[in-house]
């Protein structure tokens, strides 16, 4: 390692303020980059789920419909 | 039926659902690769890689600023590119990926954009100046945002694309000018440490970590494409029945 000591890697000469400012905002946005996407593909399961149950619910009641129709 | 055969692969790769489940086998490995690379780069290069004979230890700033700007600005080519694709031969799939590198690429402008400012303080001692690079970046973070909020604008998927494209088209005129601003204008931001052309301005030491970091960049570059694509898909795609049995059988794994 360059640095002598972790004090000195923090503190860097008085540039540590500029640098480890620098690295947080980076790696907060790529890290959002990442989760954002997730987070969206986990709603649209949760939408296209909701979707499907829908769909069944309507066929189900489409199809009682049909046989009350043709018992009656 | 000739024809039919030497075009499959074509439409393959046009095809969301090819493209879904390859990446799908393809993220853990590229995340992989990724991950490593990125974390080597950054220990190297903020712990172990020399200080700058002027500019001390502010410089290891570089090591985020140069690889997102050399990615923001690629990426703007990508997605050009990839909405004069869509345009031409009307694939779904590549308006998919255009639409999901401009988010991205607004991103990571903005991380050029920020790290810059704080680098120029202890340097320059101005966050901000109105010079040619800074200026002409700052039009590449309005014109990634004006993609986004052009293809949010139109209800109709097919139009918005299309305007989208023409948009990311016109505004590629911005790219060249960000590489050559250093050199047609008098600056304050230093010319370009690495070159095609030529030795790097820069010792191996603190060369091999930068490199890394681009890599690193270019793999993150491509995990997050795909899994902003992968969304798209879904969200495009929703009522396919390929999109509802992978969402049925996710939920019979659960």
């Amino acid at each position: 390692m360059y640095f002598e000591s972790f004090q000195q890697l923090v503190f860097m000469g008085g540039h540590g303020v500029y640098v480890w400012s620098s690295v947080y905002i980076s790696l907060v946005v790529l890290g959002g980059l990442i989760l954002k996407p997730l987070c969206q593909k986990k709603q649209m399961f949760k939408n296209i789920q909701v979707q499907i149950d829908l769909q069944k619910a309507n066929d189900k009641a489409l199809n009682r419909g049909q046989d009350n129709a043709s018992h009656s | 039926m000739k024809l039919n055969v030497q075009w499959t692969w074509f439409h393959r790769l046009g095809s969301p659902r090819w493209f879904y489940q390859k990446t799908q086998r393809w993220l853990p490995w590229l995340s992989l690769v990724m991950l490593t690379l990125m974390v080597t780069g950054l220990v190297w290069g903020l712990a172990f890689a020399p200080p700058d004979a002027k500019q001390g230890n502010s410089f290891r700033i570089i090591y985020l600023h140069v690889p997102a700007s050399i990615v923001a600005l690629a990426g703007y080519y990508f997605m050009a590119i990839a909405g004069a694709i869509g345009l031409i031969w009307r694939i779904k799939l590549s308006y998919m990926l255009m639409r999901s590198a401009a988010p991205i690429g607004a991103a990571l402008t903005f991380i050029a954009l920020v790290t810059g400012a704080i680098w120029g303080k202890p340097t320059w001692g101005a966050y901000w100046v109105w010079d040619a690079r800074i200026t002409s970046m700052l039009i590449l973070l309005f014109l990634y945002l004006g993609v986004m909020a052009l293809r949010n604008t139109y209800s109709n998927n097919e139009v918005a694309d299309k305007a989208a494209a023409i948009l990311s088209l016109v505004g590629m005129v911005n790219v060249p000018i960000i590489y050559k601003s250093v050199d047609w204008w008098q600056t304050l931001h230093q010319s370009a440490t690495i070159k095609l052309t030529g030795a790097p301005s820069m010792h191996p030491d603190m060369f091999m970590p930068l490199v890394v970091m681009i890599l690193g960049f270019y793999s993150f570059y491509a995990v997050s494409l795909f899994l902003f694509t992968r969304a798209e898909i879904l969200r495009r795609e929703c009522r396919t029945s390929w999109v509802k049995q992978l969402v049925t059988h996710n939920l019979v794994e659960k």
